[in-house]
């Protein structure tokens, strides 16, 4: 093993451990002034990342992920969610756990903003020949209910099959114990650089958007 | 307005030219009709383009124009009058077709048709002239050209003809590609590549063994700054001074040596740290521009289209064991001309295109080195001088910049500034430095007489401008590519870029 | 235009985050001035240039964080490196949330009404470009609700016209009334272009997600944000111009990553065609050319590349970085469908940017393991010598119509 040096700095709560490896990052005695060393220690101690907050702040932050991490919640929705709430402004964001393919992962539930159905959904909506709209037997929230969509979070690296896709709505429908397999859901696709992009995906044929 | 435009400016210009090059308004055809029924020209005053509709709306109006469209669409195809279907009388040409050469011949060709169409026999004195099956086929679709059999002179059918002519998939992919580019008033030849390019081919090979041999092996390391250029150099000192290197570097005491020398320098911050050894480089060694930086961090190599004899052996090297099957499929089919007055089809100049035909069904797009191999064939800016071209496309931009300003002065003034321009671009594919006409000199007045007025900034603008165009455009050497789907085509333009070639230096 | 231009020269200074050294203008007439340049010099050749490092944090899910307020600024200012998780590109979400929830006044919503369409186009500047496009969202929704009512009309009075099929003059009034209908139909639709909607910042009641950001003692709103660099990003800064320490977070461990284990956890597999190492090649290629390279996910592309950055010009080029191997049978494998290949392009030409396929030639295995494994005595990768292998060839993709280049 590589000689290591530890510093154990104590916060009010949390006992922090930080390892520096030495080996690759050589201090040569000159570079480290004394402001350099002042600089360094406080990085150490003080947890950069957490710099512009105060303490208190800090432990909130801690503890929260260390709850997150307890709930096994996957990176990937956790971005999703975030983005959408916090960038999107949708709300009532909640996991819904399903299983595809043998493999556990998360789909998102969460209600859009009010601009957002007169953009999208609406034209969906908005009245097809008499003809067709009797043939609809249930018209999907017509009535102005508030209206939840589902968000699949993948990676940019994920290969999707129709299989999986198909397998998706049934477990909505499964997971949330709704009459129906939803009429679509949202891929959102999360890119290296944090941007996240939404498609959406429909059951079947849909009607295309009106621009 | 058929997709998303929310997020970008631009989509409803590109838009409103689509539909300007799509939409079939049957109601002009029909107003050009004399003997429409008065029904249907009261239809074409009360439908004006304007918006389209979504989607049925289930009432009778909207069915009644529909209807009315329809109905207009039905007159003019029914109607089989001689003047929109059939033969014209009066440009009725007649021609012999030889099965067993797949070609016509033609005896008294008049009309405007012969620009580029048909090629003069040679040993026949006579007016005539051999039409290959997709000219032939072309005239006769068009309704110009009657096909008579060769051996006992009776009429072929148009059926006939085209079971005859086209033998195969990819022949009728050609003929689709030929009439489209045709009908929209392009020049167009076959491209024959032994007659063409075995010169210039050949000329090539010799002057890529030229320069193989002087460059070793070494493919582009030249264009990256490195120690190993140095290595390569004939200097007598600096080779004698690597030998020395070399020497430390093989005894192991000496090398520990040197090493603790140039720890103790680099820590007195007397010496850098190398660029990509280490990551302390940049807290090392001070400098004075970005231009300096962005030298300092080249390491990638690149295809360069202007120094193209020391790249091309990279792609040649096992394109040759496959070349047997796929010669055929990417090959140059056609040159094309833009529409032009001048043109000689007997001493035509430089194509403006040339252009490779593939089937969507058939395959993927082509792998890089297809599209090399190709570019490399065709690359007729034989002087790899590219400060030389660079200079002419300085003067191009010149003028460009003299018609922009004519331009706001006065529009006739613009237009002949225009075809200077022309000119001017022809004369440098034919390599007549010579022939420069006088509108071209009243340009190059015009534009000098500008140049006084600009300031610094505005020069560096243009400058800027300059090189974002040139950037935009690629390598001048564009290879066009016609992909047939079941009858459709779409055109792709292809040209080898040019980005990495260059600096970008703000300062 | 100009003013502007030079106020963003000010903002972002530098293309890289390096400093150049700046030497004092020599006045040759002043012996003062010949000593503070010749002093200078010296201080060009012996001293060190200070590099102040940022510091990157790389967690679960290959997250490469940086969440100093300053080190954000240095990267975002000098080259704009990486993007706000919850912004468009510049961290501006805490910003943006103070103004929303009605914590912090903005100039631009603040200006009454009859001000309003005099400032506007100056208001407009001072409006994040998340905000911008919000407002263009809103303009576009407007417009298509008034066509929705202007449509609904449209079809009551074809209605009307087929109920009154017999009675001929009613059929004139309604037709009548239809065609204006049309004409008001086009007006609206050219009117879009113009058309500027205020944006209605009535504040709505706060989301319970809201309540939770605000910090009510300190009037002020938590920071989520942090500027996220995409790996190839953090491996120019690190690799190249040593700029970054990187930390990895290992339960509560923090480990400063050397340039090999950073590339050693950035790839997917070590093989010649990763595509981490193919990315990295085009990455470092344009970015030692002086371009601004950033993700190009929004137009189905790898890479976006800049004159300057962002906030200078729209991006001139998008790049699809694409494999050619040694072997020509496997790149006939890998080759694209036409299909794809014109959908991309149509959505980048939508926009009037270059398409360019960078395509990049993978060495052979042999090769790339001999440099891989020939590591030095402390168990690094040469890079120099491994990403010597590859070579870059761009080729121009654009679509053709022969109606429109006949001249």
């Amino acid at each position: 093993m590589s000689p290591l040096s530890q510093y154990v700095c104590n916060t009010c709560l949390f006992h922090y451990l930080i390892i520096l490896d030495l080996q690759n990052k050589p201090f040569s005695s000159r570079r480290l002034t004394r402001r350099n060393k002042k600089q360094r220690m406080g990085l150490l101690l003080a947890d950069p990342f957490f710099a512009n907050y105060s303490l208190k702040q800090k432990l909130f932050d801690l503890r929260s992920e260390l709850v997150q991490d307890n709930e096994v919640m996957s990176v990937l929705s956790n971005q999703v969610k975030q983005n959408l709430v916090y960038y999107n402004l949708w709300s009532n964001a909640k996991e819904v756990p399903i299983v595809v393919s043998d493999s556990k992962c998360f789909v998102l539930k969460a209600l859009p903003p009010s601009d957002f159905s007169s953009s999208s959904s609406d034209s969906l909506n908005f009245k097809f020949s008499k003809l067709q709209e009797a043939e609809k037997d249930s018209s999907v929230g017509s009535d102005g209910r508030e209206e939840y969509e589902y968000i699949l979070p993948v990676d940019m690296d994920d290969k999707i099959t129709m299989k999986f896709l198909d397998d998706c709505f049934e477990q909505i429908k499964i997971s949330e114990r709704i009459a129906s397999r939803p009429n679509r859901i949202i891929l959102g696709m999360v890119n290296d650089d944090s941007t996240i992009v939404y498609y959406f995906v429909h059951d079947g044929i849909a009607k295309p958007r009106k621009n | 307005m058929e997709y998303d435009s929310e997020d970008n400016l631009y989509d409803n210009e590109v838009d409103e030219e689509d539909v300007k090059d799509n939409f079939q308004d049957w109601g002009i055809l029909s107003s050009k009709l004399s003997s429409s029924s008065s029904s249907a020209n009261a239809a074409s005053n009360l439908f004006k383009k304007g918006n389209k509709d979504f989607e049925p709306d289930g009432t009778n109006y909207q069915q009644k124009l529909l209807n009315n469209s329809k109905h207009r669409m039905y007159e003019i195809l029914r109607n089989s009058d001689e003047k929109f279907r059939g033969h014209f009388h009066k440009n009725h040409l007649e021609c012999l077709y030889y099965h067993d050469i797949n070609k016509a011949v033609i005896n008294k060709p008049k009309g405007n048709y012969f620009k580029d169409i048909g090629t003069v026999n040679r040993y026949n004195s006579d007016n005539q002239l051999y039409l290959n099956w997709e000219e032939l086929l072309y005239l006769m679709e068009r309704g110009n050209l009657e096909v008579f059999n060769s051996t006992n002179g009776v009429p072929i059918s148009v059926q006939n003809c085209y079971s005859n002519c086209i033998k195969s998939n990819h022949d009728l992919d050609k003929y689709l590609v030929y009439s489209t580019l045709k009908r929209h008033g392009y020049l167009i030849q076959r491209h024959n590549e032994n007659q063409d390019n075995s010169d210039d081919h050949n000329d090539y090979t010799h002057r890529q063994n030229l320069q193989n041999f002087v460059f070793n092996g070494q493919d582009d390391e030249k264009s990256v700054i490195s120690t190993d250029v140095l290595i390569n150099n004939d200097n007598f000192f600096v080779r004698n001074y690597w030998s020395i290197i070399k020497l430390v570097n093989n005894n192991s005491t000496l090398k520990l040596f040197k090493n603790s020398i140039i720890l103790y320098l680099r820590k007195k911050s007397l010496l850098s740290y190398p660029v990509f050894a280490s990551t302390k480089h940049f807290s090392s060694k001070h400098y004075k521009s970005y231009l300096d930086i962005y030298n300092s961090l080249q390491l990638i190599k690149y295809h360069n289209p202007y120094k193209r004899g020391i790249s091309f052996t990279n792609y040649n090297s096992n394109s040759n064991s496959n070349n047997n099957n796929n010669n055929n499929k990417f090959k140059i089919i056609y040159n094309i001309w833009k529409p032009q007055v001048n043109f000689k089809k007997s001493n035509p100049p430089k194509p403006d295109y040339k252009i490779i035909i593939l089937n969507s069904n058939l395959g993927n797009f082509p792998t890089l080195n297809d599209l090399i191999n190709i570019f490399n064939k065709n690359d007729t800016n034989n002087d790899n001088d590219y400060d030389y071209d660079n200079e002419k496309e300085k003067e191009n931009y010149n003028n460009e910049i003299a018609n922009s300003l004519k331009n706001k002065k006065d529009n006739v003034n613009s237009k002949l500034n225009k075809t200077g321009k022309d000119d001017k671009k022809n004369n440098r594919n034919n390599k007549n430095k010579n022939s420069s006409n006088s509108n071209n000199n009243s340009n190059i007045n015009n534009n000098n007489n500008n140049n006084k007025t600009y300031s610094a900034n505005q020069l560096k603008q243009m400058k800027q401008k300059r090189l974002m165009k040139s950037l935009r455009d690629g390598y001048d050497n564009t290879l066009l590519v016609a992909v047939v789907d079941n009858g459709i085509i779409s055109f792709i333009k292809l040209n080898e870029g040019i980005i990495s070639t260059k600096i970008l230096d703000m300062k | 235009m100009s003013k502007r231009r030079r106020n963003l020269n000010q903002l972002y200074p530098n293309p890289l985050p390096i400093n150049v050294y700046q030497f004092p203008v020599l006045f040759p007439h002043n012996l003062i001035s010949w000593i503070s340049y010749a002093y200078s010099y010296y201080r060009f050749v012996t001293a060190s240039p200070k590099l102040t490092k940022s510091d990157v944090l790389i967690v679960e899910g290959n997250i490469h964080q940086v969440k100093d307020e300053q080190d954000q600024k240095r990267l975002w200012c000098n080259g704009f490196f990486g993007k706000g998780i919850l912004s468009r590109s510049e961290p501006t979400w805490h910003e943006r949330t103070l103004v929303r929830l009605g914590l912090k006044e903005n100039a631009a919503y603040n200006s009454n009404n009859k001000n309003r369409n005099k400032s506007k186009n100056r208001d407009k500047k001072n409006l994040a470009s998340e905000d911008i496009t919000k407002l263009r969202r809103n303009e576009r929704n407007l417009y298509k609700k008034q066509r929705e009512k202007l449509e609904q009309e449209e079809v009551q009075l074809r209605k009307q016209l087929d109920l009154a099929r017999e009675s001929v003059d009613e059929r004139k009034v309604v037709q009548a009334k239809l065609d204006k209908l049309k004409e008001l139909k086009l007006k609206v639709s050219d009117e879009q272009k113009t058309l500027i909607k205020e944006i209605n910042e009535e504040i709505k009641e706060l989301r319970p997600e809201d309540k939770k950001l605000i910090n009510a003692k300190e009037h002020d709103v938590n920071q989520l944000e942090y500027l996220q660099l995409m790996p190839v990003e953090t491996f120019f800064l690190s690799f190249s111009l040593g700029c970054v320490n990187v930390y990895e977070k290992k339960e509560i461990f923090l480990k400063l990553l050397s340039t090999t284990e950073l590339f050693l956890k950035s790839v997917k597999s070590l093989k010649a065609d990763d595509k981490f190492i193919m990315k990295y090649v085009v990455y470092h290629n344009y970015r030692s050319k002086g371009w601004c390279v950033r993700s190009g996910i929004k137009f189905g592309c790898d890479f976006l590349i800049y004159n300057k950055g962002p906030p200078f010009s729209h991006a001139e080029f998008c790049l699809i970085v694409l494999p050619n191997y040694v072997d020509e049978s496997k790149n006939r494998h890998v080759s694209k469908k036409f299909s794809l290949l014109s959908g991309i392009n149509r959505v980048i030409g939508g926009v009037r940017k270059s398409m360019i396929l960078v395509y990049v030639n993978i060495p052979e295995d042999e090769q790339f393991n001999r440099v891989i494994n020939n590591r030095n005595e402390n168990d690094l990768i040469d890079f120099e010598k491994l990403f010597k292998l590859y070579k870059v060839t761009e080729i121009m993709y654009s679509r053709w119509q022969p109606s429109r280049n006949r001249d």
